[in-house]
Formats: C-alpha cells, structure tokens, sequence
C-alpha cells in the first residue's frame, strides 16, 4: 500500500469520473447516459473509499470506510439493472411498481450498510490486514447486489440475442464490460483474499470497474467501432491471458503448496515460486497464440484481405465491359466478402433512376420519392469526405426511416466528376454484425474505381445502344428508299407508257392532218388563193414540226429507259445520202440552198439501223439548213477510215461558239445567239437523240466549227 | 405478177390491198392510189384482211401493224402459218409509226419487203414507195 497503490486508486477515480462526465455531456437528456453517469459515480466513490478503508488506522476508522463502501455500492446492483434495462434508449421506461421495489431493496441495503447489522465488528490483524464480522443483513446485500446484477446480465444476453448490427455491439461491450469487471474483481477481491489470505490486491479490485464504464460509454458514445475492436480485441486477449495465469498461478501455488506442507520453508518456496515462473514463462506465448485466436474468431469471423479484395474487383472492373456481368459480379464479391445479405447499383440518369442491378433486393428497393430523398442527402452530404452513409450512423430522421424501409445498412454514392451516377446500396450483414471501419475503408476506396468503370460500362453500352438504332434506322431508310426506288422505277415505266401511247394517238390525227393538207397543197393547189395557198403552208410545217417534236419525245424517253432496238442491216450510205438529198429538195429550193454529195468510195457499205443512220441524217442537214443563210451550199461527204464510215455534213453558217460547243449535243440545248432562230424552231432534242443513235450504233459524232466560218458535223459508223 | 397482164408503166392492173385501221388514213391512202391508177381493195383490220388476202391476189399489201382485231403481227403469223406467203409470193410492206422497233423487227422476221413510218412521209413518198416495191422482183 504505497506510493503505487495511491496512484492506480487515484487514476481510477479520475477516470471513471471522466468517463461518467463524458457519458452525461454526449447526451444529458437520454437515460442511459444518466444511469452511466451515475453508476461511474459510485464507481469512483467506491474505489476511493475502498482505498480509506484499506489505509492502516485503528478498528473504528476503518469500520467506518467499509461501511461507506457499503452505503456507496448498495445502488449499484439496482443503477446496473436499470441501465441494462434502457440501454441504449434516451427514455426511462422501467413500471413504477418495479421501480418501487427496487428503491425499497436499494433503501433498507444503503440504511443497513451503516449499522451494525451488516458488519458488526472489525479486527485489525498483522500486515495491514483485518477481517469482518458480518451482521446478518449482509445477506440482503450480497441478495440484492448478485441478484439484480444478474437481472442485468439477463436482460443484457437477451437484448444481445434480439439486437443485430450497431445494437448488437453495443449489447456486446456492455456485457463484457460486466463481464471483466466482475471477473477480475473476483480473482483480486475473493480469490486473493481466500486463497492467498491477503488483501494487498484488494485495493485494484475497483480499477476493473473501468471496464465496465469504458466499454459502456464506448458502445453509447462511439460511431464507427474498427479502431476499438482492435483495442477491445487485444484487451479482452490480455485480460483472458492474464486471469488464466493467475488462476495457474493461484492454483498451482496452492495446490502444490498443500502438497509440500509438511516440509513447508523458505527452499521449498523458492522452488515452487521457480518452477511456477518457468510453467508460465513457457507457457505464455502459446496460451497467448490460442487465445488471440479464440478471440480473434469471436471478433473477426468476417475478417478478409481488403487488399486482395481490391485486386480481385480491380480484376473484374478491368475485364467486364457490359454493365450487366460488371455489376453482378462486383455484388457477389461484395456480398460473399463482407458477409453481406444483399446489394444493389441504382445506377442514375439526370437524377433519377435509369437502371437497376440487385442481388437479394427485391421490388422497387425505393420509392422514386424515397430515391429522391437518399439522393438529395448524398448530393448534400458534404461533412462526410466519403460520402458513405451508414445506417447505424444516422439519427433519427427521414434518411433514417427510408434506409429502415428499403432495409438498406449502407449507401455508397458512386461520383464521377462531381455528379452523382449512382448508388451501391447494401443490406445488413448476414452475421447480424455491423459495418466496421475496415468495412467502409474498403468501400470508400472501391467506390471511385467502381464509379469510372461503371460509367465506362455505360457509355459503352450507349455506344452500343445507339449502333443497334443506327443499324436499324440505316435499315429502315433502306427499306424506304427501295420502297421509293421501287415507286420510281414504277413511275419512270408508267412514264414511258404514257409517252408511248399519247405519242402513238397524237401522231395518227396529226399524219392525218399533215397529209390532207399536203394533198391540198400539191394535188388541188388550183383551187387555193395565193393567201389561202400560204396559209395553209403553214398548217403543214407546223403540222410536220408537231410530229417532229412528239417524235423527238418519244426517242428521248426511249433513249432513256433503255427502249431502242436495233436492227442492224447492211446498206450504201451513199444511197441513203442521195435519199435524204431528195427528200430535203423541197426546201431547199425554198431557202436557194444546195446540197452536194460525194464519197471517196460509193460503195462504202455500213451496219447499222438504216431508220436511225436517216434520223442522223436528217437532223444535221436539217439543222445545217435551218442554221445557214440562203444560197448557201451545204455538203455531205462519205469516206473511210480503219474500219469505219465517215460522214461528214458541213454548212457555212455563222459557226457556233466555244461556249456552246461543249453543250451541244446535251439535251434541251438551244445555242444562243450564234444562229438566226428559224422560225420553224427546234426541240432542243435532236443533236442528243442524234449523238445518242450514232454511239448506240457503235459510231462517235463531234463537231468542227468556227465563228463566221461555218460548222462541221462528223460522224462515224462501223463499216459493214 | 401473175395477174400483171399488162406490163409497162401503166399500173392499172396492179391490185393493192390496204390494210388500215383508221379512217381517215385508209381513205388518203385508197384515193392517193386510185388516183395514180391502181386497183385498191381496204381492209380495217387483220381479220377483214386475211379473207381477202386468201381470196383475192394482190400485186402488195401496205398493212398497218397496230389495228384493234387482228393486228398486223397476227395477221403475218397466221398468213404464215397457213404459207400463203410463199405460195402466193405476197409483197407486204408495213405501215407503221415510230416507236414500234419490236414489232419491225418481228415484221421483218416474216419477210416483209420494208416498212413505210406513216408519220414521217408524205403522200408523194408513200407512192414512191409502193413504186419502188411493186417494181421489185
């Protein structure tokens, strides 16, 4: 009892002092925290009037301690049941009649402990010792003090039992809290005192109260638990380790000292107090190993390697690209790992819920209104640099409620780019236990790598999404367009029809017309005024030109679709060449023109489609004649050359322009300016139905022309 | 020939068939004919046409290849069928517009002597035309 002693008695009374004000500061309204700080009280009271009573004094002094101890303890039964009765609600819910009871127990014990009747004498006895004469209400004590502390253990078992995740914990420390305590008070307070028949330890007994007030103030105080499972872990191994020991030593000591008794001196002491040194000494670290190891599997039945967890998401991030095998396999990791009952992504788009991958969630998880809400709180939560939201963390509220709902434990909100992408929300764990830190540490450091490969997932899968509607949409302007094609090709043919047949029915009254007038002009021209005569002259150019023009109409379109056949057969193009020479005498005795024909070889003999070499024929001397001046000579000349015919028409007219050259022989193409405009007109078909009919009969048509010096057309057509 | 008991330039005894659907063209072609002095029969279609043809002889036949009843096409397969025009040695040559190179080419492919394109000549052509035909052997 020295300098030694005074400073653990003092540390004690601090501390528990300490751990009561810090208990009742967290919360001073809740009960629970009240009762703590109470019960710590009594426990600093105790430990520091036990350490009075054990100071040497006379008999009556020391009487008076023991008795104060006793006034001081006998609430503490009561204060540790009611404790364990509230703990951890802030209300006081215990019935007014076992309330009553209770008061009346803790009464009579608090009135008795100052009486003789409960320690009637004491006698003080060598070495600082002494002993006590109970009185008989010291049964009532030990009835009342045993009997509500083991209310409290019931209480407290059956709460630990019922209780899962934080709740569970909480039950968990307090009740080892109860446990320690007890025990070591025992081993230091009974077993010292009957088996060592001294009272030297006696005096820490009360500092193994602060197990109890630490533990309970931790599991009342405390968030997040790793930090102090590792600390309640190491501590329960070391407490376990040393009353082993002391009971091996304890034992040991007294057994083998009952069985040397007879020879009982100081040698035998000696030898004794060796080989006990030696036993514990080689027996420290394996019962150490074992149990660290019971322990171990007590507190960390869930423990797995976060880093090679790590690695093994890391894997499957890298070789998951579609996000459905992607989040499935990082639940089941997840789930198998953690011990976890079930997962879910809430994956989100523009803040709401775009898709869904869960493992043991069923229906909706959450109401798009409860959604909102969890979403809201994450997006907001900027005191928590993780953002992770813990269930068994929160107070009481609306977040609270909804995760109680969707019976969701934890919220890991998956950011990329400060925006919120989704949710990896997770149930209870399947042991009934709580997220530790190690827990959260993991997930927070999963949750960026997750976040980036969750959102390469899906822009991958939109990139695949929006090929598959590319392709279709590809497919179905196709369709479309083969649809219109097919329309078109359908028209283009009702076209070609509905030209052939109007041409057919307009060219039959109109050879009607043309050759009536024709037999009035050249068989009754006698009956006709010089006026009449010119009038009727023309009705039949206009006549001719309107079957030119529905003609020329008519190649074109079958030009075009590909209609024109040939029926190639042999013939003298100077036959067909004094032929065109006849025919066009008529007007060319109108306009004073002449026409000369030569060839190199009258017999050059072509094959081709004599109908189309005579539409050639016709439409460039006919446009020679039209494009000249009067009197003017106009020239056909045939020759050959390498297989081929050649014809070539030439006139001195005013020549066409390099400019209009190259347009010529396109369709619709009127030379501008470079002719007189004939009166008669033209198409603006004939040199492209022209050209069109000398290439599909294997011949080439250009032309040689110069301004004010005349034209020449040149075609060629293989020779027969 | 076999009824050209007079020859010479006189065509009073060459017999013509036209064969011709309209009107208008039918009677143009008849007057235009009978005028230079030929003896001309018409028909308005291939049917009308074939009786005559199978009862009557004719120094040439303009047929029209586009008629209602029996065009000119039928009218050839059918006359060739029955070999009326190898036994008679028949010189038909085909009326015909612009646009109808199919049927020219089937008309040729029967041994038409040519084809006039009704649209393109005038009433002098079509009777130098039947000239230069008749004269032919």
């Amino acid at each position: 009892m020295g300098l030694f002693a005074s400073v653990v008695v003092g540390f004690t009374f601090l501390i528990n002092l300490l751990l009561g004000f810090t208990a009742y500061n967290n919360n001073p309204k809740s009960w629970t925290n009240r009762l703590l700080a109470i019960l710590t009280v009594i426990l600093a009271s105790w430990t520091i009037f036990n350490f009075f009573a054990l100071l040497p004094g006379n008999e009556a002094t020391r009487l008076f301690w023991v008795r104060i101890v006793m006034l001081v303890t006998s609430p503490m039964g009561a204060v540790t049941y009611l404790l364990a009765s509230i703990f951890p609600k802030d209300k006081f819910s215990v019935s007014n009649k076992k309330l009553s009871v209770i008061y009346a127990i803790v009464l009579v014990t608090a009135v008795m402990s100052m009486s003789p009747w409960m320690f009637t004498s004491l006698k003080n006895l060598p070495n600082e010792n002494f002993s006590l004469t109970p009185g008989p209400a010291i049964a009532l004590f030990a009835v009342s003090h045993l009997g509500l502390t083991t209310l409290a253990f019931i209480v407290l078992i059956k709460k630990f039992r019922q209780s899962k995740g934080r709740l569970r914990f909480q039950f968990l420390l307090f009740l080892l809290g109860n446990i320690f305590t007890f025990t070591l008070i025992t081993v230091s307070n009974f077993v010292a005192v009957v088996f060592l028949g001294t009272i030297q330890y006696t005096f820490i007994g009360p500092t193994f109260t602060l197990f109890l007030a630490g533990f309970i103030t931790y599991a009342i105080v405390k968030h997040r638990f790793l930090d102090i499972r590792l600390f309640v872990v190491r501590s329960v191994t070391y407490a376990l380790l040393i009353i082993v020991l002391a009971f091996i030593y304890a034992y040991g000591f007294y057994v083998i000292g009952q069985l040397l008794l007879p020879v009982h001196s100081e040698i035998s002491e000696f030898l004794i107090t060796t080989f006990l040194a030696l036993v514990m000494a080689f027996s420290f670290q394996p019962l150490r190993r074992f149990i660290q190891r019971i322990t171990n599997n007590v507190f960390y039945q869930e423990h797995y390697d976060a880093a090679q967890l790590l690695g093994k998401m890391g894997r499957i991030m890298a070789t998951n690209i579609l996000i459905e095998p992607l989040t499935a396999e990082i639940i089941k990791q997840l789930l198998n790992n953690l011990k976890i009952s079930r997962g879910a992504f809430l994956l989100l788009k523009n803040g709401n819920l775009n898709s869904k991958y869960t493992d043991g969630f069923s229906g909706d998880i959450l109401s798009e209104k409860d959604l909102q809400i969890l979403v809201t709180h994450v997006s907001q939560d900027k005191a928590a640099a993780d953002g992770i939201v813990v269930f068994e963390e929160l107070a009481e509220g609306k977040i609270k409620e909804v995760l109680r709902k969707a019976d969701i434990s934890v919220v890991v909100p998956l950011s990329s780019k400060k925006e919120l992408i989704g949710l990896l929300v997770l149930g209870e764990k399947s042991s009934g236990n709580v997220y530790n830190s190690e827990d959260i540490n993991f997930l927070e450091i999963l949750a960026p790598e997750l976040s980036v490969a969750i959102q390469n997932s899906e822009s991958y899968e939109e990139i695949r999404k929006f090929n598959i509607t590319l392709q279709q949409e590809i497919e179905k302007a196709t369709q479309n367009l083969k649809a219109v094609n097919q329309k078109l090709k359908e028209m283009d043919q009702l076209k070609d029809e509905f030209i052939s047949i109007t041409s057919h029915e307009l060219r039959t009254p109109m050879t009607a017309i043309k050759s009536y007038v024709w037999m009035v002009l050249n068989r009754h021209a006698d009956t006709l005024t010089p006026k009449t005569h010119e009038y009727l002259d023309r009705v039949y150019k206009s006549s001719d030109r309107l079957i030119r023009l529905v003609n020329d109409m008519l190649n074109v379109s079958r030009i075009e679709s590909g209609r024109v056949i040939l029926t190639p057969l042999k013939f003298k193009l100077l036959d067909l060449a004094e032929d065109i020479k006849r025919e066009v005498q008529a007007r060319l005795a109108e306009k004073k023109q002449t026409v000369t024909v030569s060839a190199g070889d009258p017999e050059i003999m072509v094959l081709a489609d004599r109908e189309k070499v005579q539409q050639v024929f016709e439409n460039l001397v006919g446009n020679s004649m039209k494009y000249s001046p009067d009197g003017s000579p106009i020239s056909i000349e045939i020759s050959a050359d390498k297989g081929f015919a050649k014809v070539t028409v030439s006139d001195k007219g005013k020549g066409i322009g390099k400019d209009d050259l190259s347009k010529l022989f396109k369709k619709f193409s009127r030379v501008e300016n470079s002719q007189i405009a004939p009166p008669e007109g033209g198409t603006g078909l004939g040199l492209y139905i022209t050209k069109q009919f000398v290439e599909l009969s294997g011949g080439k048509i250009w032309v040689e022309s110069e301004m004010g010096k005349g034209s020449k057309f040149i075609f060629s057509l293989p020779l027969a | 020939m076999d009824n050209g008991t007079n020859a010479g330039p006189v065509n009073l005894a060459k017999k013509i068939l036209v064969v011709e659907d309209e009107q208008y063209l039918r009677d143009l072609y008849v007057e235009l004919l009978k005028e230079d002095g030929y003896e001309v029969a018409s028909a308005i279609d291939g049917e009308i046409a074939y009786d005559l043809i199978t009862k009557n002889s004719y120094d040439l036949v303009l047929l029209d290849l586009v008629m209602p009843r029996m065009p000119g096409i039928a009218l050839l397969k059918k006359l060739s069928d029955q070999d009326h025009l190898r036994k008679q040695k028949l010189k038909i040559v085909v009326l015909t517009n612009l646009g109808q190179d199919t049927v020219i080419a089937e008309a040729i492919s029967f041994g038409v002597r040519g084809y006039i394109i009704k649209s393109d000549v005038t009433p002098d052509k079509i009777l130098s035309e039947v000239k230069y035909y008749l004269a032919q052997p």
